[in-house]
């Protein structure tokens, strides 16, 4: 199967070689350029995440692919937000349930909660935290898509597959015509 | 030149093509349809105890209600669930507004959007103010939907109400 590619990889010169190459490069850097684009756009630091527990079922499953936008308007109840506490990696998606606008300061204090999940998330914040605030929100969530994402929980569940499916998309892409 | 895995890839490019196509025309198409949900809350009873909370004497409310909404206006082919919870909203004076979720429901079908359930109490969700005390407030009560659709946008939104209720002084329990 591969003895045509490998083939034609030999006959390739330097030039051939380098403009393939390039290409590669071309396509990854346009892939970024959309993401960071995307996060200007919706002033988000990932405006795209993919939903990796069950709290928020029967409306999100393992899998399913979340769009955020960050509005200028403040948070209010009932909106999904993704947040991030402090000192963990991976962001939460849950349910606004109780807020409180300070009137000297302005600041939020916001408690959530995911539907599926029978007590709030003070469980889930840091030790003694009872709110979290505006800075900790990465986004409300805008538009949803199923399963798309199953893919990056597979990656993450067997990192190995990460690097056997980046090699094969280098590989097609150097011996790839066009 | 055209070998199978050519092909393939063709036909799989194409169908993938055609696929996002169509759940994008599905997703913008259908923020395009009119719904008309109404709703009401009727606040019948509204007690406040007295209780000790992380060291401090704390004032919780406790509310009994009857709420009467019709969503079924709501449902159209893109939708795949309502998340619908009434929502009290108050101002005090340290704090602007104060939103607090007192009930909440799942809806998967248009038979059940049509909410009518009596002598509902806060039983899933304390209502207690970000102080110890709520002090003088007259508190709005609202039913809250958000649609989570099958694909696309998800859309939000609120029955308001007019019916406001002082809080009474707090039982000694």
């Amino acid at each position: 199967m591969f003895e045509e590619e490998i083939r034609f990889l030999r006959k390739m010169n330097k030039r051939q070689l380098a403009q393939q190459i390039l290409n590669f490069l071309m396509i990854i850097s346009s892939a970024l350029m959309v993401w960071k684009g995307l996060a200007l756009y919706t002033n988000s630091e990932s405006p795209i995440v993919v939903v990796l527990s069950g709290s928020m079922e029967p409306a999100f499953y393992r899998g399913d692919l979340l769009f955020l936008g960050m509005p200028d308007e403040p948070v209010r109840v009932g909106d999904i937000c993704v947040f991030k506490i402090p000192g963990r990696d991976v962001p939460i998606v849950h349910r606004v349930i109780k807020l409180h606008d300070e009137k000297e300061t302005g600041k939020q204090y916001i408690l959530t909660k995911g539907d599926n999940n029978q007590v709030d998330d003070r469980g889930l914040y840091n030790p003694g935290q009872l709110w979290i605030h505006r800075e900790h929100i990465v986004g409300k969530v805008r538009g949803f898509l199923p399963y798309i994402g199953i893919i990056t929980i597979l990656m993450n569940d067997y990192p190995q597959l990460k690097y056997v499916l980046i090699g094969f998309l280098g590989l097609y892409m150097l011996v790839n015509r066009e | 030149m055209y070998n199978l895995a050519q092909r393939a890839n063709a036909i799989f490019a194409f169908a993938m093509t055609v696929q996002f196509g169509l759940l994008l025309s599905i997703a913008i198409s259908s923020l395009y349809l009119t719904s008309n949900p109404i709703g009401k809350v009727d606040v019948r009873e509204l007690n406040i105890w007295l209780y000790n909370y992380d060291n401090k004497e704390t004032e919780f409310a406790f509310i009994e209600m009857n709420l009467d909404a019709d969503l079924t206006s709501l449902f159209n082919w893109n939708t795949k669930q309502l998340f619908v919870a009434v929502i009290a909203e108050y101002e005090t004076k340290s704090h602007d507004l104060n939103q607090v979720v007192l009930w909440d429901s799942i809806i998967q079908s248009k038979e059940d959007a049509h909410i009518k359930e009596v002598k509902v109490r806060n039983e899933k969700y304390d209502f207690v103010d970000i102080t110890p005390k709520f002090g003088e407030v007259e508190a709005k009560y609202s039913i809250y939907w958000d649609l989570m659709p099958y694909v696309g946008f998800l859309v939000s939104g609120k029955t308001e109400s007019n019916q406001t209720i002082s809080f009474p002084a707090p039982d000694n329990n």
